[in-house]
């Protein structure tokens, strides 16, 4: 653990992609703290009121929405809500798309074909019919809405996971494992799951950011947040109205989920990079750090 | 590998570059000097003349390819001549119509009492689901005869007195007509004829030489759609179309070219007057004091809005103006509420404000109004919804175990006369009304069998007596934005939400 | 191969069956059209005779039966808002789609290949930290945001080309442009993560030791490997494409395929939307198929079709 931390300090460019992350899940969870609920009722006086007019305060410095209401503030609470929902979709659908794709493109069964067939069935159901139909059937809890994103993004992963699956087990380690009497679940967990595993973080730092703005589209159903409660993709979507004249409404929010997507992705090519003796070297090479060298000789 | 790999990347290059270079060939700018093009929200799905009623089939073909019987003078609120050029009743029940002479479909053929008839006819085939027939002539019972040539009778049941009103919304088309199938090429009798439609794309109309009326300026009619209102708008500013009907409030920026006309449609918020707290009067009356009207426009609705007394317009046959506006008085609605609540009414149960998806005003002005009704004491939560399930609380039959509700709405009456809003809102068999009042419905029962003036008289004493009840908010009269080019001159009207008349457009 | 491309294609027979099935009985769970086609001021009466008219009210084994015989005669259905055979809307929509998804996906792997073989010989490099996060940027841009941005740009301010519509190859620059964004970044991503991993498999390290000088071992080896996730995260990015870019599709006002597809849904116009589905997924299916057999093809130790190679 400490090396790893010890990498990342050195990283200047991934120790501020962590740490802006570290900031934004602190800031969620203390948002109700610093935020004052009278920030939170419209002021239709300051109705889309540009960004830089400190002279309402320091939480205008964003500017106003079509309220009237802090953009500043609307992004802070708006931060829990979002990555609860959006953090708990690409885990779900990571793990289990991974968990489908893996076994299904490991195995030669009858049933793993079906599998994958399933996959592409799912794939054909548009979401807005799926959403549609949960909302007829359930109706509108709030986990409605993970349990949707999470079906809709399942075969991403599972497909993905597949591929992988299928080149990483005609490697020889695998049948050498085999040989020495491996079962495919270790050879699954140990073995193939990590070296799937950078393909499959790159997908899922990017369906982060898909996942914040399909989000809205369900409050529009009627499934899930409403209205004054708040997410960033449902500012995103509000803010699009007012593209020409208040063009910050939307900005601040797609700037915030874009630049999140941005931090995962640069952690995860970090970790890749990190965690991996060879490719340290490899990155190292180039570097005129005596220290850094040093290192990877006593790793080596 | 890497020479497959330059090799295609070269052939895009290549590729992409000649699109390039073909395309900037073909401006998409360049118009003859007599044609226009009209930018719409939404492709009709048909053009057949009887859904003229329906608002994106009337845009293109009401007036302009096929035409009604008579039509509603907008400023005046009367009933113009069109294809009928006179009117008069017979007897109690029957209507006798005059059509005008020498006039000929698009194909030929006459415009005579059997066509009429024909025409009538098939917009009464229940297997068309004409929206004309469901609109206004549903479970009517009309019966046509042919007096001569151009007179035919008109013959119901029941008295009807506003059968030159139900006219203007039945469209004549040519008797070759299929009558099994809605037809996607009408032949009317309109001053412009269907040139083409190129199914997704754009309809295109083109002058009828043979018109019965006078010339229009506009030689050929290209109508193109854009479902986003940002995108109309910036068509119209870039020479790309010359007008679009209906561009989105915050758009209307642009002082030159941006006009806003009332539409027609009101806004209100319905009560759920049967369930507690709604049942109590003073939590009615509270929530219209709580209500910041002036506050919510130019802020969370149109600056254009109007803020409304009745659920019709003030052209409209019934209008009672001697109704008050609700003023804005939050103490009065805060004691109002304090009051009920010592009273025993259950002020805190929860009221569900159900907005339907794509309303105006968006999510904001619900949450506006949400606040000003929390300010006065009231626990109301927001919960948006789309179509089908809007429908569920919008339209009888109510599901059972509904919570108490209040529902935003808009209507549109550009009918001339208030019957239908009073019906379809007030009366206990009114399909979207939750009032159950015994005395309400028997003055609606009397205006509509009267004539005027005691038809007014009685409907403005409903609109009165529903003011008094605190049945609803009435809100505001919408307006619609129109963005209209530098090229072409045109006056939009209410009717401008339903029809376009091309005629009417001039060039500068 | 033959064998094999026959036993996918009635695998995938099968799996549109199931689709079949299972979207009649979703659209059928989501209401009926009455209330969406009638107006709103409609009597009850009126809403009864509607509805008993198109057998709405007809219990859903009766209505699925009814439709699959149908369908035995190559019958889908008339959509009941456009008044058309539902199959006709459809085809009339969809090589609008399929054209779009075609120079997309075209332009986004050419260029995600280029952009991330560059990146990931240098990871962490100037290069890298310049593309990725232009990349991953325009990926998780909201297409809303950046299709009206580039209009008021390129078509408004700029004047370069037309503000929407299809009639030019002019006007399919912007609506083009704005969908590769997003399949250009993840696959970028994809290629970059992937070479990079592959980089450190032992081929890698025999050829650097054999003396190949690192833009051979990048291209000639790794790319090799990196293909297989590159297909199979743009056949993904493809199959959305080809279900419709529904956001591009309502701006641009290209009537493609999406926009069909959803309209239906919310008007509840069910043959149509089982037309629209249909449609795209044998499209789809015959992709995947396609995918696979390039896995094959791409690298000769992938086995594909169950027979394990000992």
């Amino acid at each position: 653990m400490r090396p790893m931390l010890g990498r990342l300090v050195h990283d200047k460019v991934a120790l501020v992609a962590a740490l802006y992350l570290l900031a934004v899940v602190v800031v969620a969870l203390v948002a109700p703290l610093i935020v004052d609920a009278s920030l939170m009722r419209s002021n239709l006086r300051l109705r889309h009121l540009p960004p830089l007019h400190v002279d309402h305060g320091w939480w205008y410095v964003l500017g106003g929405d079509a309220l009237g209401r802090s953009m500043l503030a609307r992004l802070v609470v708006a931060a829990r809500t979002t990555l609860a929902i959006s953090f708990a979709t690409v885990a779900l659908s990571l793990v289990i798309g991974a968990a489908i794709g893996l076994v299904a493109g490991l195995s030669n069964a009858w049933w793993s074909t079906a599998i994958m067939r399933a996959i592409d069935v799912l794939m054909s159901i548009p979401s807005l019919l799926l959403a549609m139909v949960v909302l007829f059937v359930i109706g509108a809890s709030p986990l409605v809405v993970v349990m949707i994103l999470t079906v809709t993004r399942i075969p991403i992963f599972a497909r993905t996971a597949r591929s992988q699956a299928l080149e990483i087990r005609e490697r020889p380690f695998v049948s050498a494992s085999r040989v020495m009497g491996a079962s495919s679940l270790h050879l699954l967990v140990r073995h193939m799951a990590p070296l799937a595993l950078p393909t499959l973080f790159a997908v899922a730092a990017l369906e982060f950011a898909q996942v914040m703005l399909a989000e809205s589209t369900l409050t529009f159903l009627g499934i899930g947040v409403q209205p004054p409660d708040v997410t960033w993709g449902l500012m995103v979507s509000d803010g699009q109205r007012y593209l020409a004249t208040a063009w910050w409404s939307a900005l601040w929010p797609g700037l915030v989920i874009a630049s999140i997507a941005l931090a995962a992705t640069i952690l995860g090519n970090w970790f890749q990079v990190a965690n991996d003796p060879v490719l340290r070297a490899r990155s190292a090479r180039k570097s005129r750090a005596p220290a850094v060298e040093s290192k990877v000789a006593s790793n080596a | 590998m890497a020479n497959r790999l330059r090799a295609r990347r070269t052939l895009g290059a290549t590729l992409l570059a000649s699109a390039v270079v073909l395309g900037f060939g073909a401006p998409a700018l360049a118009q003859q000097n007599d044609a226009i093009t009209v930018v719409q929200e939404q492709e009709p799905d048909t053009l057949d003349p009887c859904e003229l009623t329906k608002k994106n089939v009337g845009m293109v073909i009401r007036e302009n390819i096929v035409e009604t019987v008579t039509e509603i003078n907008q400023q005046t609120g009367k009933v113009d001549p069109r294809l009928a050029e006179s009117w008069s009743t017979i007897d109690d029940t029957t209507w006798r119509f005059k059509l005008r002479p020498g006039v000929k479909f698009h194909d030929g053929k006459p415009l005579n009492a059997a066509a009429f008839i024909q025409a009538f006819k098939r917009m009464m085939d229940p297997n068309l689901s004409c929206s004309n027939r469901v609109l206004y002539f549903e479970g009517m019972g009309v019966d046509l005869t042919a007096v001569d040539d151009l007179t035919v009778d008109v013959k119901t049941p029941q008295p009807s007195p506003i059968m030159p009103v139900l006219m203007s919304m039945v469209g004549i088309e040519s008797p070759a007509t299929d009558a099994h199938a809605l037809v996607r090429n009408p032949v009317g009798t309109g001053p412009y004829r269907l040139a083409e439609w190129a199914s997704g794309r754009s309809i295109t109309t083109e002058r009828n030489p043979d018109y019965w009326g006078e010339k229009p300026q506009v030689g050929k009619v290209t109508y193109v759609f854009r479902e986003e209102p940002a995108v109309r708008a910036a068509m119209v500013a870039n020479g790309e179309a010359d007008i679009s009907p209906v561009i989105a409030p915050q758009d209307a920026t642009n002082k030159d070219t941006d006009h806003s006309y009332l539409n027609s449609e009101t806004v209100r918020l319905r009560f759920d007057i049967g369930k507690p707290p709604l049942d109590d009067i003073r939590v009615r009356e509270a929530i219209n004091y709580a209500l910041d009207r002036q506050a919510m426009l130019g802020t969370v609705f149109s600056a254009s809005w109007q803020p409304a007394k009745n659920m019709v317009m003030p052209t409209i046959n019934g209008y009672n103006d001697a109704v008050p506006f609700w003023p804005y008085d939050p103490d009065k609605a805060r004691a109002l509420i304090a009051e009920a609540r010592a009273a025993g009414v259950p002020v805190d149960n929860e009221i569900l404000l159900i907005v339907n998806s794509g309303s105006p005003g968006g999510t904001e002005a619900p949450t506006v109004m949400i606040e000003m009704l929390k300010d006065a004491g009231l626990n109301v939560r927001l919960q948006i919804l789309e179509s089908a399930e809007f429908y569920k609380f919008f339209y009888k039959p109510f599901g059972d175990g509904q919570p108490a509700n209040i529902l935003f709405e808009s209507h549109d009456n550009n009918s001339g006369d208030a019957g239908f809003t009073l019906v379809g809102k007030y009366a206990s068999w009114g399909g979207t009304s939750k009032l159950n009042d015994a005395e309400v419905d028997s003055e609606i029962k009397r205006g509509l069998a009267a004539t005027d003036p005691e038809r007014s008289a009685i409907f403005r004493g409903v609109f009165e007596k529903v003011h008094d009840m605190a049945v609803d908010a009435v809100l505001y009269h919408q307006t619609t934005d129109t963005r209209i080019g530098p090229r072409i001159t045109y006056t939009p009207t209410a009717a401008t939400n339903q029809e376009l008349q091309i005629s009417q457009i001039k060039f500068k | 191969m033959a064998r094999y491309v026959l036993r996918r294609a009635l695998q995938s027979l099968y799996a549109v069956l199931m689709l079949l099935l299972i979207v009649f009985a979703m659209t059928r769970l989501t209401g009926d059209p009455t209330n969406q086609y009638l107006p709103l001021s409609a009597s009850p009466q009126a809403r009864a005779d509607f509805a008993a008219l198109h057998g709405f009210n007809d219990p859903y084994y009766v209505q699925f039966i009814r439709y699959v015989s149908d369908l035995a005669h190559g019958d889908f259905g008339q959509s009941l808002f456009k008044q058309r055979p539902a199959m006709e809307v459809a085809l009339e929509a969809f090589p609008i789609t399929l054209t779009l998804a075609f120079f997309t996906m075209s332009i986004a792997l050419v260029l995600s290949i280029v952009l991330g073989s560059l990146a990931a010989m240098r990871p962490n490099g100037r290069f890298d930290r310049m593309i990725s996060p232009l990349t991953i940027f325009t990926a998780s841009a909201p297409t809303f945001w950046v299709a009206l941005v580039a209009i008021f740009v390129f078509a408004m301010m700029l004047g370069w080309v037309p503000t929407s519509g299809m009639g030019t190859p002019a006007h399919w620059i912007l609506p083009v442009c704005v969908l590769v964004l997003t399949p250009l970044g993840v696959l970028t991503q994809v290629v970059r993560s992937s070479m990079v991993s592959s980089l450190s498999a032992p081929y890698a390290k025999t050829a650097l030791a054999k003396g190949a000088s690192d833009a051979r071992v990048v291209f000639v080896h790794a790319l090799r490997n990196s293909l297989l996730p590159l297909i199979t995260i743009a056949g993904v990015q493809a199959t959305g494409l080809v279900n419709g870019a529904v956001v591009i599709e309502t701006i641009f006002g290209f009537p493609g395929i999406g926009k069909v597809m959803i309209d239906s849904i919310r008007d509840r116009d069910f043959s149509l939307t089982i037309a629209c589905i249909l449609l795209a997924a044998v499209v789809v299916y015959a992709m995947n198929v396609a995918i696979d057999i390039m896995y094959a093809r791409l690298d000769p130790r992938v086995q594909i079709g169950g027979e394990a190679r000992r």
